[in-house]
């Protein structure tokens, strides 16, 4: 399946059975995000938001940079509802990131799940710099991603941070040659398929919610979802395939 | 505590008192410390026993045999009649909570296999020693299940939300050189040194004032649960609590040397 929207922002949905790829070509406005791209990229997530045969999203773009926020003096930048959308996925969502990825830009990518980047990646948030205050969500979850004195620093100077420099504090999972960034990325994927889709996205929600709350709490919530899980099918094939030593097929049941 | 026979000659869990130091061993070496429910069960006293004995300062985790622990006894999952049931014992022998509410500073040294449950303990322990042959990994999405013992809640919070997840996911292996970068142990040591040196830490710590160990344990673990401004001030409360018993400590000495 395949199809494109307007040639203005194209955004395409390319589904590799259960994995679906998105992916945004924004050549046309030379790698900045407007509001006509927002709201494809935005309708673009809620359709595989609720599809149920989706059980792991790619964020990518067709080329370089990955995406570079919106254009300065275009307006005042507004919400992007596109990043208010990613909430509302269960499933794993992976950035995958080739070339800059800058203020909004770097908002989208970080409020995707995981991050995997090419080696001429980096990343920057010179919105302060110019005059703007971010809010996508960058005062947000960059310091708990890599800590408060990081996201400052990042927030205040506007410097370019490398792939090298991001991988090391954690603000992303893996580091590739752009060759074979996006191989990589589906190989991941394709791992993740492999595993309970119910488990991928319960393992999501306590770890995201988890740490919105006390550690007591996150237990009783990890607790609550492990035990809901021994109601699936899924739960039962895993265990009976581990004693026979074979391996489990997940229908997400 | 019920125990069959062959657990008395060889009990699931091995407990051991040197000095202030409590040695709590995982004993089921023939399958790599599987962690059955005898072994919670012992588990959970050990842990009790930790928390109530005021001559136990500190507690060391470890394994025998070849490994940490491999998690949890596969052969076990199931057995419970039904969710209801297994969420109910869960929490009358709330292992992971007593884990995560003793007062006292544990060391975990990990060697070996530490996999799913055996991992989310280390995790839950104040420090972790991991050893160069230690192979970590959250099995549990590849089951169909996601991690029980705390371990999307530790890890999230010792290394962020996006390489708890990363791992979580894809039931990957984590280095121990990982481990230290992620912050989720302390160092690495040759395997022949990991025990001397987790022991060797225990007892440092059992040198220390031990209700200064208490105070600034509580101030960390709950501290990161409240705002800023309260943690502060719970830190500050704390800290005049450390000095009045201090002072109280000071004034004992004293008045034992003058003989009153």
């Amino acid at each position: 399946m395949k199809h494109k929207a307007t040639k203005l922002w194209p955004v395409e949905i390319e589904r590799k059975g259960p994995i679906a790829i998105l992916t945004v070509h924004h050549e046309t406005t030379k790698g900045y995000i407007d509001a006509t791209g927002d709201s494809q990229l935005c309708r673009a997530i809620e359709e595989i938001a609720f599809d149920d045969s989706v059980r792991v999203a790619l964020l990518r773009s067709g080329r370089p940079p990955f995406c570079l926020g919106i254009a300065v003096g275009e307006s005042e930048p507004w919400r992007l509802r596109s990043i208010e959308a990613l909430a509302q996925v269960s499933c794993p969502v992976i950035a995958v990131v080739d070339g800059a990825a800058v203020a909004e830009g770097l908002e989208l990518a970080l409020a995707c799940d995981l991050r995997f980047a090419s080696e001429r990646t980096h990343f920057a948030l010179p919105q302060i710099a110019l005059g703007r205050f971010p809010r996508n969500g960058a005062t947000q979850r960059l310091p708990r991603l890599v800590g408060r004195m990081r996201a400052l620093d990042m927030l205040w100077t506007g410097r370019r941070v490398s792939a090298r420099e991001a991988l090391r504090w954690g603000l992303i999972n893996g580091i590739y040659p752009r060759r074979t960034l996006s191989r990589q990325a589906k190989h991941y994927a394709h791992l993740l398929t492999q595993r309970a889709p119910i488990a991928l996205g319960y393992a999501k929600e306590a770890v995201l919610q988890g740490l919105d709350t006390t550690l007591n709490q996150g237990m009783r919530l990890e607790e609550d979802l492990y035990v809901l899980l021994q109601t699936t099918t899924d739960w039962r094939s895993g265990v009976e395939a581990f004693r026979q030593k074979t391996v489990a097929r997940f229908r997400g049941r | 505590m019920l125990r069959r026979e062959a657990e008395k000659l060889s009990p699931p869990l091995m407990y051991e008192k040197r000095g202030h130091v409590a040695v709590v061993r995982f004993n089921r070496p023939e399958v790599h410390n599987a962690y059955n429910m005898a072994m919670r069960d012992s588990l959970y006293e050990a842990l009790a026993a930790v928390r109530d004995d005021p001559e136990v300062r500190v507690a060391v985790l470890l394994g025998n045999g070849p490994s940490f622990c491999s998690g949890g006894d596969l052969t076990e999952f199931g057995t419970a009649a039904g969710p209801v049931a297994a969420r109910a014992a869960r929490w009358r022998r709330d292992v992971a909570g007593i884990i995560a509410s003793l007062p006292k500073p544990l060391i975990a040294g990990v060697h070996g296999f530490a996999l799913g449950g055996g991992l989310e303990f280390a995790l839950l322990c104040d420090l972790c020693v991991v050893s160069d042959d230690a192979k970590l990994r959250f099995p549990e999405t590849g089951l169909g299940t996601i991690p029980g013992v705390g371990g999307t809640q530790t890890m999230a919070r010792l290394a962020g939300a996006a390489r708890a997840l990363e791992v979580l996911w894809s039931g990957r292996w984590i280095t121990p050189r990982e481990a230290v970068d992620w912050g989720l142990a302390v160092k690495v040591v040759p395997r022949a040194q990991l025990e001397k040196t987790t022991l060797r830490m225990a007892t440092h710590l059992a040198t220390l004032d031990p209700n200064l160990l208490v105070l600034s344990k509580r101030a960390v673990w709950e501290g990161l649960e409240r705002a800023l401004c309260s943690a502060l001030w719970l830190e500050h409360k704390l800290a005049q609590r450390a000095g009045v018993a201090a002072a109280k400590e000071d004034r004992r000495q004293l008045e034992e040397r003058a003989g009153v």
